[in-house]
């Protein structure tokens, strides 16, 4: 289904160093202000940056505020994109029709990997930017943000003691019929980075025994948790946060080992402001600015200190696969939505 | 004293039928045609190319049947078409029950408060069906929904009567939610019928069922299909009442596919060869239903209700079942439009997803309000969507008059064409219609900027809407008598002046119901403004999505209150400009 | 006034027999009432569109006052809203959307007549049709008698030098579509245009007309004068759609220079009223009221038939006989001045100079 015609040899070097799965520990190496500093005044000659992300607008407005402040020369503008596979789409609409196209995008490694195939994306040299090895697992691909899977109860419903803390605890037959999740298993496939696909795979069915309410999407699935339709819940942190911060009733817990879905920051080869979209990646991997994105956003980078993803994850082994590992889990997390959707039964290809 | 149209003089053999200007019948079609293959089959084609793209997308390299070969070889696949085709006819068939008893009551009857309910049927259908989805939800749901509640505590069940979860669930709200497109392409039709028809019936000793089924069904088969057949199109390409009702119980229809395969799917790159190759399963299903529409309504003459011969406005006097179709009325208007409508404001009033309690009410907050109207975008979005609106609701209105005329009556050759054209946008899922939107805005250069701006959002409102307007045209100008356009010619009134005379003011009630049905649409759309949207086109729906992507639905659910509050000023102005020409004219 | 030659309308143009109008030909002068008359399908309607300009021909030329509005030969089609004519429809279509003066006053706003002049012949126009009390009506507030005023009406004020009239009394009841029929050629003749009137009424079309053309099957079969159709028919179509007719069979058994010896199902019979040429089957046409009684006369002599009544139908001014003579039942009509009883026997006498000899099968 993919086809991926990329310099195999080109990132299996870096691939080979980068784990499979660690215990979150902060990066180490560090951009300095200099290499921003010089890339803010190159990217202020080259106009403004455009920035393809899928926050809502009034996050960014005050992500961009942050960056503003940082670098008060350059004018960065934000299109948001509609979540999924949207941004690839455009991206490459805008290549093929020879338009302007962002300088630099945020996304998850399928759809990054997607544009690299296709010869879209930008390779970079980030450790010579100062860039920590393990926000750059590959040429293409600078670590932004992550998506952390955590167990959502409803603390009206549910008692402190009877909450459900460990991924075994949600296989409980007593939360049969009250117990949500989204329809697409992302977090369950990085999951299977720790774990290995056949122990997540008979995990599914046990899930799939408590008859589980499906939700397109995170979000909806953490307010009907809220509105009690459903008392346990699957869910991840940041869409939790909404109906948290107004005071619903709900109890979070990050399970061991923690499942996350990575966004990265990649440049596209047809930006017009390539030093723009680097300032803006590198920017996004300092304290500064993860620490300002994931105040807006409410996801954070977790190996940067400082941010609220570190607290969270401290001390827990981090399950996902690497970017280079897309090819190979494709067919898992294939396999995996094809489980969530048919209960269990016969897989449909 | 006159111009000749002198035409190139043609020299024909002996006995040899001479057709002396039969190249200038084509000149009209020509015209529409041109306008229509630019809105319509440009997108059409690019979609089509797009199916045979091993990449899907139109400009990659290559040709290819895989597309088709994976979506229709899929093993789950009839099921998938068995339980697509059980919802959208389950639903079609109840808005059109709904639609054709609500229209019926209130243009042909003295049903009491007929104007009130008439001006507020409609008003859910300013709602994004993803907020009407969920307010359902919120009414219905098994553990937490308001009536299933409400039955419960009442009855003291200890089971909830109703789950909105399910197949049911799914085709009663969707039915619901299709009653106001239903009730504005049935009620112009209605409200023209010759009320003699219907009294010839009850002088006959007719019932009012055999008046329904005898008379009124047959006078009116030419709207009532073109009604259905739009209906079931839309019933298989929605997708946020089945996105948002089916999915948890794992339920899936092709809407839900596309959405998987455009948005979803795992690969990181939208699959949209794979969404074309499914949506030419619509299109077969349209032009299907296309084709029997013709040939079912082949004996347009039949149908003529509007005649010139005066008849007098009457109403049937229902008698003592006034106040039963009455209470019948409220019963459906408390159901469908009060209590989704009562839900979205509740739910625009609670911080976040809460059931409705009295406990709850301590709850209650303005915050999402205030938060909507201190968003620094929302005159810009205001002002955009208006702007959008109004251009997108005038331009399909006067596209689908002209059609329509073009088709039903001066039958120029290829009309069958024109009108399967027009009719095949509304089996495009939005999100093709906004591929090929963007590669045709970014491969013609028109001199100035269309790609990111307000109008590729307005065009792709007119294209996909104009289905619905020559539709509901056709219909109309069906009823029209063609001596009554004919009496004009002859009285010696151009062919534009007899469309600005006679044609339009006749149809007027079906252009007013365009009109209003488009700005609803387009005050509300999503898919297609979020596919196009740029730097500088934010509209109020793609800030209703900033909320709802941010998992703020009660946010959202405060600027669906706002879209609703503005089609209900949209329609008191109506209805003022209305009765002022009422006033001067009597 | 109006020239059509060589009319050919076809309905399908992928069927070489499917001819709605072929050939059809005829003047109409000044100031002349003509009729096109026929059964419905015969084509009238579609020679009327046609002169319109409702329907473009397929070939022929149409003149309307020696101006060509339409000629296949020279490949020009002028637009109906510029041909000087004006119409009245079957429905009639009147305007539901105006009030009887905005129905009569849009001819001349098309026109762009306006002023004093618009409000003089708008007034003219709906005191012809007698309609001055009902101008400012909503115009289907109306009957159907004042409908079909103001669909006359707004012919009218146009002044177009043809009046084209389809059925325009069809949609009326009986008796005031009599009382329409006088005032409609009263009318014609005091603002003295010419009128094409189409019609399958045969009362209406020998009543109103100067001239009448029968159609049929796309083509006219006669034109004449109404007495001369009525009088002196030249085939059985015409003489049974125009006025009641008994067809009989009928042989010449001797033809002299005025008159001709017939052989007959009641029995020899002789007739002044001929074709000149006399080939192939022959039909005898006498109209029931051609018939006389001759009260006390015994049945000699020639063209006297005895016979016995058989039914005897009374509908007030004038009574309709059904009389057996011979093997052959004869209808007579009489006034109610003198009635038979049925069983009476009876002499009949069949005037010769009303005893028509038409071309064609009594039969068919």
């Amino acid at each position: 289904m993919t086809r991926m015609n990329l310099d195999r040899r080109g990132f299996l070097a870096v691939a080979a160093g980068a784990a499979l799965a660690g215990v979150a520990q902060p990066a180490r190496a560090a951009v300095t202000d200099d290499t921003l500093n010089q890339l803010a005044a190159s990217a202020a000659r080259a106009g403004s940056i455009l920035w393809y992300e899928s926050s809502p607008r009034d996050q960014i407005d005050r992500v961009i505020a942050a960056f503003t402040q940082r670098f008060p020369a350059v004018r960065l503008e934000h299109v948001r994109d509609t979540g999924g596979n949207a941004m690839a789409g455009r991206v490459i609409q805008e290549v093929q029709g020879n338009t302007r196209t962002c300088d630099v995008g945020t996304n998850s490694a399928s759809v990054i990997w997607q544009l690299v195939g296709r010869n879209m994306v930008e390779r970079v040299d980030w450790a010579a930017r100062g860039a920590d090895a393990r926000l750059a697992p590959t040429p293409f691909t600078l670590l932004t943000t992550a998506s952390t899977y955590v167990i959502l109860s409803n603390s009206r419903m549910v008692s402190d003691a009877d909450a459900p803390r460990t991924w075994e605890d949600l296989a409980n037959p007593r939360w049969r019929e009250k117990f949500g999740t989204w329809i697409r298993s992302e977090g369950l496939t990085s999951l299977a980075a720790v774990w290995g696909e056949d122990r997540v795979a008979r995990y599914i069915e046990q899930l799939n025994a408590q008859r589980p309410f499906l939700f397109k999407s995170t979000f909806p699935l953490a307010q009907q948790l809220a509105a009690g339709e459903v008392a346990v819940a699957l869910g991840i942190y940041h869409t939790a946060q909404p109906p948290i911060r107004r005071g619903a009733p709900i109890r979070v817990t990050v399970p061991d080992p923690a499942a996350i879905s990575s966004l990265f920051s990649f440049l596209p080869t047809a930006g017009r402001n390539k030093d723009g979209g680097l300032l803006l990646a590198l920017w996004l991997a300092t304290p500064g600015g993860a620490q300002a994105y994931e105040q807006a956003t409410g996801r954070g980078n977790y190996l940067i200190e400082g941010t609220e993803t570190a607290r969270l994850l401290a001390g827990r082994t981090v399950a996902e696969f690497t970017p280079d590992q897309t090819e190979r889990m494709l067919p898992i997390l294939t396999r995996f939505n094809n489980m969530l959707q048919n209960g269990g039964g016969r897989e449909v290809d | 004293m006159r111009t000749i149209e002198a035409l190139p003089a043609q020299s024909a053999a002996p006995g040899e039928v001479k057709r002396p200007i039969a190249w200038a019948r084509w000149l009209p079609a020509i015209g529409a045609g041109a306008v229509l293959a630019y809105l319509v089959l440009v997108p059409l084609l690019l979609m089509l190319v797009s199916s045979l793209r091993p990449g899907g997308f139109p400009l990659d390299p290559g040709w290819t049947f895989a597309n088709y070969a994976t979506v229709y070889g899929a093993a789950g696949f009839p099921r998938l078409v068995g339980t697509t085709i059980a919802f959208a006819i389950g639903s079609t068939a109840l808005a059109l029950a709904l639609g054709i008893a609500l229209a019926w009551l209130i243009e042909r009857t003295d049903l009491p408060l007929r104007g009130t309910i008439r001006a507020l049927v409609i008003l859910p259908m300013a709602t994004p069906p993803i907020l009407l989805a969920i307010g359902w939800a919120m009414l219905l749901s098994p553990r937490t929904g308001f009536f299933n509640l409400l039955i419960r505590d009442v009855f003291g069940l200890a089971q909830s009567p109703f789950n909105v979860f399910s197949l049911g669930g799914m085709i009663f709200v969707e039915g619901l939610s299709l009653v106001p497109t239903t009730f504005l392409f049935l009620s112009p039709a209605f409200r023209n019928m010759d009320p003699s028809l219907e009294e010839a019936a009850i002088t006959s000793g007719a019932g009012i069922g055999m008046l329904l089924r005898r008379i009124l069904l047959p006078m009116l088969w030419p709207s009532i299909l073109a009604a259905g057949a739009f209906l079931l199109i839309v019933c298989l390409v929605v997708f946020d009442i089945p996105g948002t009702l089916g999915m948890p119980a794992r339920i899936f229809v092709l809407s839900t596919q596309i959405y998987y395969l455009a948005v979803d799917s795992p690969t990181g790159v939208p699959l949209y060869g794979q969404v074309s190759a499914l949506a030419a399963f619509f299109l077969c299903i349209l032009f299907v239903l296309g084709w029997a529409y013709h040939r079912l309504t082949r004996q347009a003459q039949r149908y003529r209700t509007i005649t010139g011969k005066g008849f007098r406005p009457r109403l049937m006097r229902l008698g003592g079942w006034r106040w039963v179709a009455f209470a019948g009325v409220s019963a459906y208007f408390l159901l469908a439009v009060v209590a989704p409508l009562a839900i979205l404001f509740w739910t625009s009033l609670m911080p976040y997803q809460t059931r409705v309690t009295w406990a709850a009410l301590d709850l209650v907050t303005l915050d999402n309000h205030i938060d909507f109207f201190a968003n620094r975008r929302v005159l810009e979005a205001a002002g955009n969507s208006l702007t959008v609106a109004l251009v997108a609701a005038t331009a399909v209105a006067l596209i689908s008059v002209v059609l329509a005329w073009l088709v039903v009556r001066a039958k120029i050759p290829g009309a069958r064409l024109l009108d399967g054209l027009a009719f095949a946008p509304v089996a495009m899922p939005g999100v093709m219609l906004g591929v090929a939107l963007v590669y045709v805005y970014l491969t013609l250069d028109l001199g100035f900027a269309v790609y990111g701006t307000i109008w590729i959002i307005a065009i792709a409102y007119v294209t996909h809407y104009v289905s619905f307007g020559t539709r509901l045209a056709n219909g109309v100008m069906v009823q029209l008598h063609p001596e009554l356009e004919e009496a004009g010619a002859a009285s010696g009134a151009s062919t534009v002046r007899v469309l600005r005379r006679i044609t339009l003011p006749l149809i007027w009630p079906a252009v007013v119901a365009i009109w209003i049905w488009v700005v609803a649409h387009a005050l509300r759309e999503l898919s297609t403004a979020l596919m196009l949207q740029g730097r500088g086109n934010v509209v109020v729906p793609t800030l209703l999505w900033d909320y709802w992507s941010g998992g703020e639905p009660n946010r959202a659910a405060a600027v669906g209150v706002w879209l609703v509050v503005a089609l209900v000023i949209f329609l008191s102005l109506w209805q003022a400009v209305a009765r002022s020409r009422l006033e001067r004219s009597s | 006034m109006l020239t059509v030659s060589g009319l050919v309308k076809r309905y399908d143009t992928r069927r070489a027999d499917a001819f709605a109008v072929r050939a059809v030909s005829f003047d109409v002068a000044q100031g002349e009432f003509f009729t096109l008359l026929g059964p419905s399908g015969c084509g009238k309607t579609t020679t009327l569109r046609s002169v319109a300009g409702l329907e473009t021909p397929d070939s022929g030329e149409i003149a309307i006052d020696g101006v060509s509005v339409f000629s296949s030969a020279k490949g020009t089609v002028v637009p109906v809203a510029k041909r000087d004519i004006a119409m009245v429809f079957q429905s009639y279509a009147i305007w539901p959307h105006m009030t009887v003066r905005e129905n009569v006053a849009f001819p001349l706003e098309a026109m762009g007549v306006n002023g004093a002049e618009a409000k003089r012949r708008i007034e003219s126009a709906l005191s012809i049709v007698g309609l001055t009390a009902f101008a400012d009506r909503p115009a289907p507030m109306l009957s159907g008698g004042q409908q079909q005023r103001v669909a006359l009406a707004r012919a009218i004020v146009k002044q177009a030098k043809v009046l084209l009239l389809d059925e325009p009394l069809s949609n009326l009841d009986a008796k005031l579509r009599e009382q329409m029929r006088v005032e409609l050629r009263d009318l014609q003749r005091r603002i003295g245009t010419t009128a094409i009137y189409v019609t399958h009424d045969q009362d209406e079309a020998l009543s109103l007309s100067d001239r009448i053309a029968v159609m049929k099957d796309g083509a006219i079969v006669e034109l004449d004068t109404p007495q001369a159709l009525y009088l002196r028919p030249r085939t059985t179509f015409t003489a049974r759609f125009v006025g009641q007719a008994d067809l009989l069979p009928c042989t010449v058994v001797e033809r002299g220079a005025d008159r001709l010896a017939l052989d007959t199902p009641l029995g020899p019979l002789h007739s002044t009223v001929f074709p000149p040429g006399l080939d192939g089957t022959l039909a005898l046409l006498v109209r029931p009221e051609h018939i006389e009684f001759r009260d006390g006369e015994a049945a000699f002599g020639r063209n006297m038939l005895g016979g016995v009544v058989q039914r005897v139908l009374f509908s007030g001014r004038l009574v309709e006989y059904v009389v057996q003579v011979g093997a052959a039942a004869l209808r007579v009509q009489a006034t109610s001045r003198s009635l038979k009883a049925e069983g009476d026997r009876v002499t009949l006498h069949l005037p010769p100079e009303r005893c028509v000899v038409v071309a064609g099968d009594a039969d068919s």
